[in-house]
Formats: C-alpha cells, sequence, structure tokens
C-alpha cells in the first residue's frame, strides 16, 4: 500500500463523513420545521443540557478552555470558497440522525 | 406543525428553554433593565431554534459602552452574582475597549458562561442595528439578524459553523430575505459556499 492510495482512502472517507453529517443536519432541521416541538423540543434539550453537564464534570478552569480556543485559533485560515465542513469539532450530537 | 416560526420581525420558538437559554434570557434582562442595547449572535442562535447541538459560550454583543456606565453594569452584575469566570468582571472596559471578549457567568460557574463583546466591525455593528426579536418560554431576547447570521457562517468555515448555517437556511428558507442573505455572501464573499448552501 502505497501512500497516495492511504490518503486518497482517507480523503474519500472524510468526504462521505461530511457528506453524511451535512445530510443528518438538513433531515433534523426538516424535523423541527416540520414537527411539533413536543416532539422534538425535550430531543434538543437533552443534547444541550446533556453535553453541559458532561463538560461541567470534567471541571475545567477557564484557563484551560482559554488555551483550547487558543490553539484552535492558530490553526490555519479556512479557504471559504471549499468545502467549509473540513474542521473536527464534533459537538452535533447523534439525535440529528433522528 | 413548527415550533419555530418567523413573523413580522419576531422569531417565537415554542418549546421548553434549556439550560442556555434561561442564561441567555436572564442577562439579557439584566442588561435590559439597565438599558444596555445587546444582540446574541452565532452558534447560540442556531442552538435557539433547534439546532441539536450544544455550546459552552453563548457570544453577546453590547453597545459599546462609556467607562462609568460599564462600571454601573459591573456593580449590577455583582449584586446579581455574577462573576468573571476568565477575569475579573473589575476588568471590564479595559477588556471590552481593548477588544478583548470578557466572560461572564453565574457565580462559581464556568460552563456555560456568557462571551461578551462591544462591537468590532460593521458585521458587530449591523447585528446590533437589525436585531430581530425572539421569544421563548416567556422571555424576549434579541438574536442577529438570520441573514447576516448564516452568510457569516460561511464566512467562518469550520464544519460546525457550515453545519450550523446549514440549519438555519433549511429551517428559513421559505422566510429569509433572498436580496439580504445575498447582499451579505457577497460583501463577505462567500459566494462559493453559498451556492453549497443553496444545494443542501
Amino acid at each position: 500500500m502505497n501512500d497516495s492510495g492511504q490518503s486518497d482512502r482517507l480523503d474519500e472517507k472524510q468526504r462521505r463523513n461530511r457528506r453524511d453529517r451535512l445530510e443528518r443536519v438538513r433531515r433534523w432541521a426538516e424535523y423541527v420545521r416540520d414537527e411539533p416541538p413536543e416532539d422534538w423540543g425535550p430531543q434538543q434539550n437533552a443534547v444541550v443540557d446533556a453535553q453541559l453537564e458532561s463538560a461541567r464534570e470534567a471541571d475545567l478552569s477557564a484557563d484551560h478552555l482559554e488555551r483550547i480556543r487558543g490553539f484552535g485559533e492558530e490553526a490555519p485560515e479556512p479557504d471559504t470558497t471549499r468545502d467549509a465542513s473540513r474542521e473536527s469539532d464534533d459537538t452535533t450530537s447523534p439525535a440529528e440522525g433522528t | 406543525m413548527s415550533g419555530v416560526t418567523l413573523r413580522d420581525g419576531v422569531l417565537e420558538v415554542d418549546r421548553e428553554p434549556n439550560e442556555l437559554d434561561e442564561l441567555a434570557a436572564d442577562f439579557s434582562e439584566l442588561l435590559s433593565a439597565h438599558d444596555v442595547a445587546h444582540v446574541f449572535v452565532a452558534g447560540y442562535v442556531a442552538i435557539l431554534t433547534g439546532r441539536a447541538r450544544s455550546t459552552e459560550d453563548i457570544d453577546v454583543i453590547v453597545e459599546r459602552l462609556s467607562a462609568a456606565r460599564t462600571d454601573d453594569l459591573v456593580s449590577a452584575l455583582d449584586a446579581a452574582d455574577y462573576w468573571g469566570p476568565a477575569m475579573p468582571l473589575e476588568e471590564m472596559y479595559g477588556n471590552l475597549s481593548a477588544g478583548t471578549n470578557i466572560w461572564v457567568a453565574p457565580d462559581g460557574q464556568t460552563t456555560p458562561h456568557l462571551e461578551v463583546s462591544f462591537p468590532t466591525d460593521r458585521y458587530d455593528s449591523a447585528s446590533l442595528e437589525n436585531a430581530l426579536a425572539a421569544q421563548i418560554g416567556g422571555h424576549e431576547l434579541p438574536i442577529g439578524p438570520l441573514e447576516l447570521q448564516i452568510a457569516y457562517k460561511l464566512y467562518l468555515g469550520t464544519r460546525t459553523d457550515f453545519e450550523d448555517a446549514a440549519h438555519l437556511y433549511v429551517l428559513f428558507r421559505e422566510s429569509l430575505s433572498e436580496p439580504a442573505l445575498e447582499r451579505w455572501v457577497e460583501d463577505l464573499d462567500v459566494e462559493g459556499a453559498y451556492e453549497r448552501l443553496r444545494s443542501v
């Protein structure tokens, strides 16, 4: 297996992953748009509140959070004309597949 | 039947408030009580409208205040049991006027927090001047115009930002002002990303 083949496979995997995520975002937005809030509201709030609770349990200091952000801000500037969904922060819930 | 509607410049969100909404609403009420113009922008706007993700910070732009008014605001925040998790609130004016955001949260809390800034460019000013009223759980809070939020998210360009833009676009496609959206897209030079967004 040469490096070029591996790189191509990883690129294809990443493109497929981005497409799938975007499709889930679209389906979730349509669900919010078309269904009553009694259906989607509790699901969304469970995601929001659970992630906050989890972050609090990690008990990270403001200094630590600022360092993480500083590191992120040193990343290369995105090219806004290309596929904008390449970065890897994953804050979205699996609930989007609903 | 949707629980999120945009009608006549008012965004109605008909779900129970979550922890982020409660924090945003409490802070907004304090700012309004002290006549401080403000607007919520960025990821929180997507979450308010149903995006299934969370965030550690709620971005809020406040009007450019004098040192004296900022000190009054700091006193009011102290009295309401807020603190500055990253730096003392007493340093608010110096930081905001130097273009540094300041974190504000209920006493002892770091996550989630408000991330407060003065307007630093015309996009911030446009959000402040053209805010929509958002209503949730009996609260009303100002949010940045959706067309600008979408275009700015495209400009920022991370995966999360693009997905936030897609959520807002799919949800409000029928009620957005297309000329306003296209104006911001052109202004921010994100026509390529906008073409992708239109195909979502």
